[in-house]
């Protein structure tokens, strides 16, 4: 029997393989009519709101960062607010909204003190609140925050045992919100140093820190040591220095850890910096509200958060995870 | 005996390609179209989604407007519409209940329709203290109403405004999508279409190539050229099979026409043959014309000489009677039937009885010897046409020595020549020329146009004619002449089976 053409079974196969192909196509779509992604995710998993209405606030985003990853970990939903109420009594709607909601926790990252009618309408709907980084003085909060005693505490500890020399010590603050903290940390380091001299700048920019610093400075030219009891204090510091060509003649120490702190502890301007692990205060709010549900309390309860000192010693390993 | 193409028939063939491409094309028109009807759909479904939303968020301004008219007017109307409303509400939002919380639009959905439920809540609440006329419950409640209006308008908002960035990606996606999915469709009918196309002129060469091939086979014939090699065609088809066929043919015909070619072959020589005999038979009309012509005066004569032969006796006249008898022996010997042969000793004493007339009738002037150089029985049984020595001694005399006055001579020989019995007769006479001598081997007339030579002519190609015929070979007789010093013809005899 004669063998069949080679030809016509090549074509044949292709003409197969092309109807097959295109069949394959249009059934996996080519990913064009895939469906929507089915969840195995049951209806009522915790679904928990985060709000910060002012998504430039320092560390939010390594907050949002640690709750979404916690989240995942335990399989529950967080949905993060940040804009889209009105300005002016934006964190009152978030929360009532929240409430109304009927969600099963909310997280949030303001710095309002008052709110204790939300907080005690949250309350009264059996749903938990943690407050991230503020000391709210409503007693049912969960409260995950640095204490400024423990800040003072870490920044005094790093100045005193480290091999540091200094003389007068000058600190910036902005505003007046870190007197507590100010006090403790004069307290701590009075033993060892001659003068102690304190600067608040109003300002809200970088700036007004800057000029704050260079009319400390002048007025105490035998300041060797600044301390910066914030981010934008520290920044403002830094750039002072650097423009009265001072660096290493006065050294530096803040908070806060941005990437431009850290560029500047990598090159030698600021000695180190007391940062708060907003990752982990992120991720700690979704244990505190996961932990929470079914078994609300209206006690309320502080969680410490975690603080460290970033020197030269270690600003890669954060300038590298800041890279990833 | 007829044979089925089988599954490779091209009418069968024809159907498959056609089916196969209708198949083809109707696939790939298939899914242009579901793609067309999914994408619509898909994009229904992005613009439903926004379309819901706006639709809920117009519907809770709507609550809350029917809920404030019946509390400022307290109208069945207004209730009815607020629980119309209500009831709407909870069915377009009653879908969001059932979503889990694994996108931040799953979330809003399910925070609407939580809102929508509290909003709900607070309506009947609300409706119920206007009922009641407890007017501090209701303007409590309204004021909440009021505030939920304003979450819930927020949050479609939101929601929308998530809903259009997901969509215009998703429709970002869908369009690049899209282009890749036509872009394979394009390629994928530009594959399809090549392998239709590639298919259907390869078909088209199978089937027109063998029977070009055919044209020009029967053409070939036609023209008697059968050397054309075979037809070569592997296909099962109908075309293979007149392919076959047609070499099958080819075979029969070439064979037919060899036979024919033969069968006319052997005409031809049949023709020749009977050609032959009919000469023969006129040669030997001619021979019997002329013996006939010579039957009269031989038997008056043969009955005379006899006669004179008594006479003789009584008067004792020896030499007469010899020469009689001779004579007589001469004409009787020419009696003979002519197609029955001789011996060659008969043909010889013929000869003897010739020489010893001529001799005497003219005076003794030339002299003959014959000489036999084989066995006697050997002549007595060697069959030859008869008077084929008579007529060439006869040449001998009245052509090559009648001339001379005297010592004119005829030497006959018998003897083995080249595997033959050669029988050769000489003179010395005048000879004949080259020409002349060529002439008569080719069975020609001899050029000279006088009546002896013609003589001679007729006589030599007579007897040279008898001899091929009897002998059916064509070296029977040899001339040998030198112009003023003779002649010798020879003769070529052999044994013939009876």
């Amino acid at each position: 029997m004669k063998r069949a053409n080679p030809l016509i079974v090549s074509i044949f196969i292709t003409l197969i393989v092309g109807v097959l192909a295109v069949f394959l196509i249009v059934l996996n779509g080519f990913g064009l009519f895939e469906k929507d992604n089915e969840t195995e995710v049951p209806a009522d998993t915790p679904h928990y709101i985060a709000i910060c209405t002012d998504p430039q606030t320092d560390g939010w985003s390594e907050i949002k960062k640690g709750m979404m990853n916690q989240a995942d970990a335990y399989g529950v939903g967080v949905e993060f607010i940040e804009s889209g109420f009105d300005a002016e009594n934006a964190d009152e709607s978030c929360i009532e909204m929240a409430v109304d909601s009927k969600v099963d926790g909310i997280a949030i990252y303001i710095n309002d003190y008052g709110l204790h009618e939300e907080f005690e309408y949250a309350s009264d709907s059996s749903i938990p609140v943690v407050t991230l980084v503020n000391s709210n003085s409503y007693t049912g909060l969960i409260k995950i925050s640095a204490a400024t005693v423990h800040l003072s505490n870490v920044m005094s500890e790093y100045i005193n045992s480290s091999e540091m020399e200094f003389s007068d010590i000058g600190i910036i603050s902005s505003g007046n919100t870190n007197t507590v903290r100010i006090a403790s940390f004069m307290n701590e380091m009075s033993p060892n140093a001659k003068n102690i001299e304190v600067r608040s700048f109003t300002g809200p920019y970088v700036f007004d820190a800057g000029e704050s610093v260079k009319e400390l400075i002048s007025e105490n030219p035998d300041i060797d040591l600044i301390c910066c009891m914030d981010a934008t204090a520290t920044l403002g510091v830094a750039q002072s220095i650097v423009d009265l060509n001072k660096v290493n003649n006065i050294k530096i120490v803040g908070s806060g850890k941005s990437e431009e702190i850290l560029q500047m502890i990598r090159k030698g301007v600021v000695t180190a910096t007391v940062a708060i692990d907003y990752e982990n205060v992120g991720s700690q709010a979704i244990n505190e509200l996961y932990a929470a549900n079914p078994y609300f309390s209206k006690d309320g309860k502080n969680v410490p958060a975690d603080i460290f000192i970033i020197d030269k010693n270690n600003v890669s390993s954060f300038l590298e995870d800041d890279a990833e | 005996m007829k044979k089925s193409a089988g599954f490779f028939g091209i009418k069968k063939k024809l159907i498959l390609c056609f089916m196969l491409i209708v198949f083809v094309m109707g696939m790939i028109c298939m899914m242009v179209f579901i793609s067309n009807i999914l994408v619509s759909q898909r994009y229904t479904k992005i613009y439903e989604s926004n379309a819901l939303i706006i639709q809920i968020s117009n519907e809770v301004s709507a609550l809350e407007e029917a809920t404030k008219l019946y509390l400022s007017t307290k109208t069945t109307e207004s209730l009815e519409d607020a629980h119309e409303l209500m009831n709407s509400l909870g069915l377009l939002t009653y879908e969001f209940k059932t979503y889990p919380p694994d996108s931040d639009i799953h979330m809003m959905m399910i925070d609407i329709s939580q809102m929508t439920d509290t909003l709900m809540s607070e309506v009947n609440t609300t409706l119920l203290a206007k009922i009641t006329r407890n007017s501090e419950q209701y303007t409590q409640s309204f004021e909440k109403i009021n505030r939920l209006t304003g979450y819930l308008e927020t949050t479609c908002l939101r929601l929308n405004k998530l809903l259009t960035e997901e969509n215009n990606r998703e429709l970002a996606d869908y369009t690049a999508r899209q282009k890749t999915f036509n872009m394979v469709i394009i390629l994928s009918f530009s594959v399809v279409s090549f392998a239709c196309v590639a298919y259907i002129v390869f078909q088209s060469n199978s089937i027109s190539k063998p029977i070009i091939e055919l044209s020009e086979g029967a053409h070939a014939i036609s023209s008697g050229d059968f050397s054309k090699p075979d037809i070569a065609c592997d296909s099962h088809d109908e075309i293979g099979q007149m392919a076959l066929a047609f070499n099958n043919m080819k075979i029969d015909i070439k064979e037919s026409m060899d036979r024919l070619e033969r069968q006319r072959q052997l005409e031809a020589i049949l023709k020749e043959e009977q050609v032959n005999n009919l000469q023969i038979q006129a040669m030997l009309k001619d021979a019997e014309f002329v013996a006939l012509q010579s039957q009269i005066q031989p038997h008056f004569l043969f009955n005379t000489i006899n006669a004179g032969i008594q006479i003789a006796y009584s008067e004792n006249a020896d030499q007469t009677i010899e020469f009689l008898a001779n004579m007589a022996g001469l004409f009787r010997y020419n009696l003979k039937n002519m197609q029955e042969p001789v011996t060659l000793s008969a043909e010889i004493e013929q000869v003897e009885r010739y020489l010893y007339l001529l001799r005497k009738r003219f005076d003794d002037m030339f002299s003959f010897n014959i000489r036999v150089d084989i066995p006697r029985h050997i002549c007595n049984q060697l069959k030859m046409p008869l008077m084929i020595l008579q007529p060439l001694v006869e040449n001998c005399y009245a052509h090559g020595i009648r001339e001379m006055i005297s010592d004119g001579r005829i030497d006959i020989t018998v003897c083995e020549e080249n595997g033959y019995y050669a029988v050769k007769i000489t003179d010395n006479g005048v000879g004949i020329s080259a020409e002349n001598v060529e002439k008569l081997m080719r069975g020609e007339k001899t050029a000279n146009g006088a009546e002896r030579s013609k003589s001679l002519g007729i006589g030599v190609r007579n007897v040279r004619r008898r001899l091929i015929v009897f002998y059916e070979r064509q070296d029977v007789m040899h001339i040998e002449s030198i112009p003023g010093s003779g002649t010798t013809v020879t003769v070529y005899l052999e044994e013939i089976s009876q």
